[in-house]
C-alpha cells in the first residue's frame, strides 16, 4: 500500500511580524496553525491598554503589574489579566491551566499557560517568563 | 461579506479595517486577519490608521478652503481678506480728561505733551490700566495756568517698533508686528529715509486703493497667523515703495479692551514736563474699548461687507457697518426721513444704544457722523445722530402657586420668578423694535414651575429726565404709550427733587396727579346745527363740574362746530346750552371723557400733612402718554444719578417701541422686578 498524503489545508495562516525572510522563497515568513495561535497570544498578553489605534480595550496592563511588589497578589492579578485578555480577544483558544509563579530570585513571573486550540485534541503548554526589563 | 473590490469611499478607521477584512478574504494566503491577536491585525491597522488620517486630513483642508466651514481663524480671516475684510483688532478705551498746570516763575514757552504720554487710571478689580496719548497736545495758556482741554486718552501701554527695509530679505516690503492685542486705530507709520537721515514722513493706512496713486504715502495692513498684524507697503504703483535701508517706525497701544471700560480716574504716571503740581478732570469717563472681532463675526461680516461694497445707501448697509466701525454698541436702529413723523426728506436718522450707559456724548456722536457715517454716505442725503428715548419698565407682580406642588419655599420660587422675568427681558426687551406682551410675559411666569397656579402683572413706565437745574424750564416727557388714570391702586409717582415754594422756602418735594382732575368736557357733539343763525350763539356749559366753556363757530346759518376752550374740572355729567345768534333749534351734546390729568407738585410736612407747592404744574395726556411740565426751577434732584424720574401704570397690556424708543428693563434698579408670591 503506497503511502496517501493527504494536504490538510492550515486553518490558520498569520504573517511573521518579525518579518524574516523564507530562506529559499525569499518572501516573508509565515505562521499557521498552532504557532499562529501562540503568537497572536504572546501579541495580546504583551500588548497594553491604548497601544492599539482607536481600540483602547485590546490588550493586558501587564507591563504596569511588573512595577507591582513582587508577591503573590500581583501574580493573580497577572493571572486575571492574561486569562481576561485571552478570553475577550482569542476565541480560538480555551485555557486549561494557568499558572503564574513569582520568581523572586530573578524578579520575574514564571507563567505556564496550557490551552487547547479548537478541533484539536491535544492541549499545547507554553512557558514564559515576564520579566521587567528596565 | 468577500469581495474583491475595496470599498474606498468610508472613511472612519473601524470602516476603513472592516473593509479591508473583507477584500482579504477573498484570498487564503493569510487567514487570520480576524484575530485581534494576530500579526495581520496589526499591520491591518496601520493601513487603516494610515487612510484615515490622510482622510481626515484631507477633509480639514477642505473644510479649511471655504468661509463657511473654515474652524482656524487664520483660515477664516484669510477668506475674508479675499473679499476685502479686515477684521476689527482690539479697540482701546477712551477718555478725556482736562489738565490743568499753574505756571511758576521758569518761562517754559509753548507747553506740550508727547504722543505717548501716559497717565495711569484707578484700580478696577484690583488691575490699574495705562491711559496713553495718541498724538501730540499743546497747552493753551491764560491767567496763570497752562490748560489741557478734552485731551483725549486711549487705554493701553505705548509700543514703538523700528523695521529697516532690506528688499533682498523682504522684497514684499511686508513687516510684522510683533504684539497680538493692539488697537490699529492708534497705529502710527513713519519712514525715515536712510539710517542717518533725521526727517521722517508719516504713511497713513489705505482703506481704499480708489484714491491712491503711486506717490501716496499709504500703508496697507492684514491680519496674518496667530492673530497677529502685518504692514506692507505699496509698488509705486498703488501707494509708494519703501526705498532699501528706510527705517520704517511703527508705534501703538497695546490694550486689554473692554476691561478698561468704566475708569473714572486718572493720575500722571511721569511729572508732567517739569511741573510737580497739576490737576486732572475727568470730562467723560473711559468707554469704547472692545475685544478683538470674533471668528463668527468675521465670517459673516466679511459677506455683509462685501455686499455693502464700503457704502452706505440702504437701512441694512447702516446696521451693519456702524456696527462694525463702532462695536461697543447694543443696539441700533435706522430709519429714513420719510417714515419721520412729519415726513423729513433727505435725512437719515441713527440711534445707538451704546454697551454702557444709554447716551453717547456728544463728542462720541460727531466723531461717529464724521468719521465713520460721512465718508460712507450718499450725496444729498444728511445722516442724524439721535439719542435713545429709554423706557423704562418696572414689573411687579403677584403669583399664586400651590404649596403641596413643589418642595421649593416662597423665597426660592420668588427668585425662580425673578430670574424668569430677566431671561423674557435679555430675550425681548432692551433693543430696538422690541415689543412687551403681558400675557406673554405672563405665560413665562406661570411656566416657571408646575406649582404656579397663576399670577397678577402690573407694568408701570418710567421715564427719566435730568432737569436744568436753577432755571425756569419746561419739560415734555413722551411715553408713547397709553397711560393708566388715577385710581385709588394706581397712580403717578415721582422722585423727590427740590424747589422753593412760594414763601422762597426750600422744599423736597414729588409730582402727582390731582384727583378727579381729568373728568373734564372733552368735546361737545352738535345733535342739530338749527337754522337762521347770523351771529355765532353763546355757549354754557352747565353740570356737576365747574369752569368748561366752548364756543361754537357758525357757517350759512347753521352751527358748524363747538370747540371746547376750557373742559372744566370735576365733571361726570354736562349739559349744553346754545342761546342767541338770532336763530333757533341748535341742540348738542357734551362728552365728559377728557383724558387730560393734571399735575401738582407736593411735600408731606412733619404731620405727614399733604402740602400742595404748585397746584398747576403741569397736565398729563393719558392717550398719548405725554407730559408737560411748563416753568418749573428745580434746584435739585435727590436721586444719586441727579435725574428726576416719572413712573405711572400702563394702560394698555403691549408695549412697542419704535425708531429711537428703547424699552428698558433696569436689573440694577430693584424696584424694577416685584415678585410677591402668594400660597393658595
Amino acid at each position: 500500500m503506497s503511502n496517501v498524503i493527504i494536504d490538510i489545508p492550515s486553518r490558520y495562516i498569520d504573517l511573521d511580524l518579525n518579518f524574516n525572510v523564507h530562506p529559499i522563497k525569499k518572501d516573508i515568513n509565515k505562521h499557521k496553525d498552532a504557532k499562529a495561535v501562540i503568537n497572536s497570544v504572546k501579541n495580546l498578553v504583551l500588548t497594553n491598554h491604548y497601544e492599539r489605534l482607536f481600540h483602547p480595550e485590546i490588550g493586558s496592563n501587564i507591563r504596569k503589574m511588573l512595577f507591582e511588589p513582587m508577591d503573590n497578589i500581583t501574580a493573580i492579578a497577572i493571572e486575571r489579566e492574561i486569562r481576561e485578555v485571552i478570553e475577550n480577544f482569542e476565541p480560538r483558544v480555551t485555557i486549561q491551566t494557568l499558572d503564574v509563579v513569582p520568581y523572586y530570585d530573578y524578579d520575574s513571573f514564571h507563567v505556564t499557560l496550557s490551552f487547547f486550540i479548537i478541533n484539536r485534541t491535544e492541549p499545547i503548554t507554553i512557558k514564559f517568563l515576564l520579566e521587567r526589563i528596565r | 461579506m468577500a469581495s474583491n473590490k475595496l470599498k474606498i469611499t468610508q472613511l472612519d478607521f473601524d470602516n476603513i479595517k472592516t473593509n479591508l477584512k473583507n477584500y482579504l478574504r477573498t484570498q487564503d494566503e493569510f487567514l487570520d486577519y480576524d484575530f485581534e491577536g494576530s500579526g495581520l491585525s496589526v499591520l491591518l491597522d496601520v493601513l487603516a490608521y494610515n487612510t484615515h488620517y490622510n482622510a481626515y486630513y484631507l477633509n480639514m483642508v477642505a473644510n479649511e478652503s471655504f468661509l463657511d466651514t473654515a474652524i482656524l481663524r487664520d483660515s477664516v480671516v484669510s477668506h475674508a481678506k479675499t473679499l476685502g475684510y479686515t477684521p476689527f483688532s482690539k479697540k482701546c478705551a477712551k477718555a478725556f480728561i482736562n489738565v490743568t498746570i499753574p505756571v511758576d516763575q521758569n518761562n517754559y514757552g509753548q507747553v506740550s505733551l508727547p504722543r505717548g504720554f501716559s497717565f495711569r487710571s484707578e484700580s478696577i478689580d484690583n488691575t490699574t490700566y495705562n491711559f496713553s496719548l495718541i498724538d501730540e497736545y499743546t497747552a493753551t495758556q491764560a491767567n496763570g495756568f497752562y490748560y489741557f482741554e478734552n485731551l483725549p486718552i486711549y487705554e493701553g501701554n505705548y509700543a514703538r517698533n523700528i523695521f529697516i527695509y532690506d528688499p533682498i530679505e523682504n522684497p514684499k516690503s511686508v513687516f510684522d508686528i510683533p504684539d497680538k492685542d493692539i488697537d490699529i486705530d492708534t497705529l502710527q507709520v513713519l519712514v525715515r529715509d536712510g539710517l542717518t537721515n533725521t526727517f521722517t514722513e508719516q504713511y497713513n493706512l489705505s482703506s481704499s486703493i480708489l484714491n491712491i496713486d503711486g506717490d501716496s504715502k499709504v500703508y496697507f495692513i492684514q491680519e496674518t497667523l496667530g492673530e497677529k498684524y502685518q504692514i506692507y507697503f505699496g509698488n509705486d504703483i498703488v501707494g509708494k515703495s519703501l526705498q532699501p535701508n528706510d527705517v520704517v517706525i511703527v508705534s501703538y497701544l497695546v490694550t486689554s479692551g473692554s476691561a478698561a471700560n468704566k475708569v473714572k480716574k486718572f493720575v500722571a504716571i511721569s511729572k508732567i514736563l517739569s511741573f510737580n503740581t497739576y490737576s486732572i478732570q475727568t470730562v467723560s469717563e473711559a468707554s469704547g474699548g472692545a475685544n478683538k472681532e470674533g471668528i463668527e463675526s468675521v465670517r459673516l461680516s466679511a459677506i455683509s461687507q462685501y455686499t455693502t461694497q464700503n457704502r452706505l445707501v440702504n437701512k441694512n448697509d447702516y446696521l451693519f457697518y456702524v456696527k462694525q466701525k463702532y462695536p461697543v454698541i447694543d443696539s441700533i436702529s435706522v430709519w429714513g426721513g420719510e417714515e419721520q413723523f412729519p415726513k423729513v426728506y433727505g435725512k437719515i436718522f441713527v440711534c445707538l444704544k451704546p454697551t454702557s450707559g444709554y447716551y453717547l456724548s456728544e463728542i462720541e456722536k460727531k466723531r461717529i457722523l464724521d468719521d465713520i457715517i460721512a465718508p460712507m454716505s450718499v450725496v444729498s442725503i444728511t445722516p442724524e445722530l439721535v439719542d435713545p428715548e429709554v423706557l423704562f419698565i418696572l414689573v411687579s407682580t403677584i403669583v399664586y402657586y400651590n404649596r403641596m406642588k413643589t418642595t421649593l419655599t416662597g423665597n426660592q420660587l420668588n427668585s425662580l420668578v425673578t430670574n424668569k422675568i430677566k431671561e423674557y427681558n435679555t430675550e425681548n426687551l432692551n433693543d430696538f423694535d422690541s415689543t412687551l406682551v403681558i400675557s406673554r410675559l405672563q405665560d413665562e411666569i406661570d411656566d416657571s414651575d408646575t406649582s404656579i397656579i397663576g399670577n397678577d402683572v402690573t407694568l408701570r413706565l418710567q421715564k427719566r429726565f435730568s432737569p436744568i437745574l436753577n432755571k425756569l424750564s419746561s419739560y415734555t416727557i413722551k411715553f408713547n404709550s397709553p397711560l393708566k388714570k388715577l385710581t385709588s391702586t394706581s397712580k403717578l409717582t415721582s422722585s423727590q427733587f427740590t424747589v422753593r415754594d412760594s414763601s422762597y422756602i426750600r422744599r423736597d418735594v414729588v409730582f402727582e396727579e390731582i384727583p378727579d382732575s381729568e373728568t373734564g368736557v372733552s368735546r361737545i357733539v352738535i345733535t342739530d346745527s338749527g337754522v337762521g343763525y347770523t351771529t355765532a350763539p353763546t355757549v354754557r356749559i352747565e353740570g356737576d363740574g365747574y369752569g368748561a366753556t366752548a364756543t361754537a363757530k357758525i357757517s350759512g346759518g347753521r352751527i358748524e362746530s363747538i370747540s371746547v376752550d376750557n373742559r372744566g374740572i370735576n365733571y361726570s355729567k354736562a349739559v349744553v346750552y346754545i342761546d342767541g345768534g338770532g336763530g333757533v333749534g341748535g341742540t348738542a351734546t357734551a362728552i365728559v371723557d377728557s383724558k387730560i390729568g393734571e399735575l401738582r407738585t407736593v411735600y408731606f410736612d412733619k404731620t405727614a400733612k399733604r402740602v400742595v407747592v404748585n397746584d398747576k404744574v403741569g397736565i398729563i395726556n393719558y392717550n398719548t402718554g405725554e407730559i408737560t411740565i411748563n416753568n418749573i426751577n428745580i434746584l435739585k434732584s435727590l436721586e444719586s444719578s441727579g435725574e428726576i424720574k416719572i413712573t405711572v401704570e400702563a394702560e394698555s397690556g403691549m408695549i412697542s417701541s419704535t425708531k429711537n424708543t428703547l424699552l428698558y428693563l433696569d436689573e440694577t434698579d430693584p424696584s424694577s422686578i416685584q415678585v410677591t408670591v402668594r400660597s393658595v
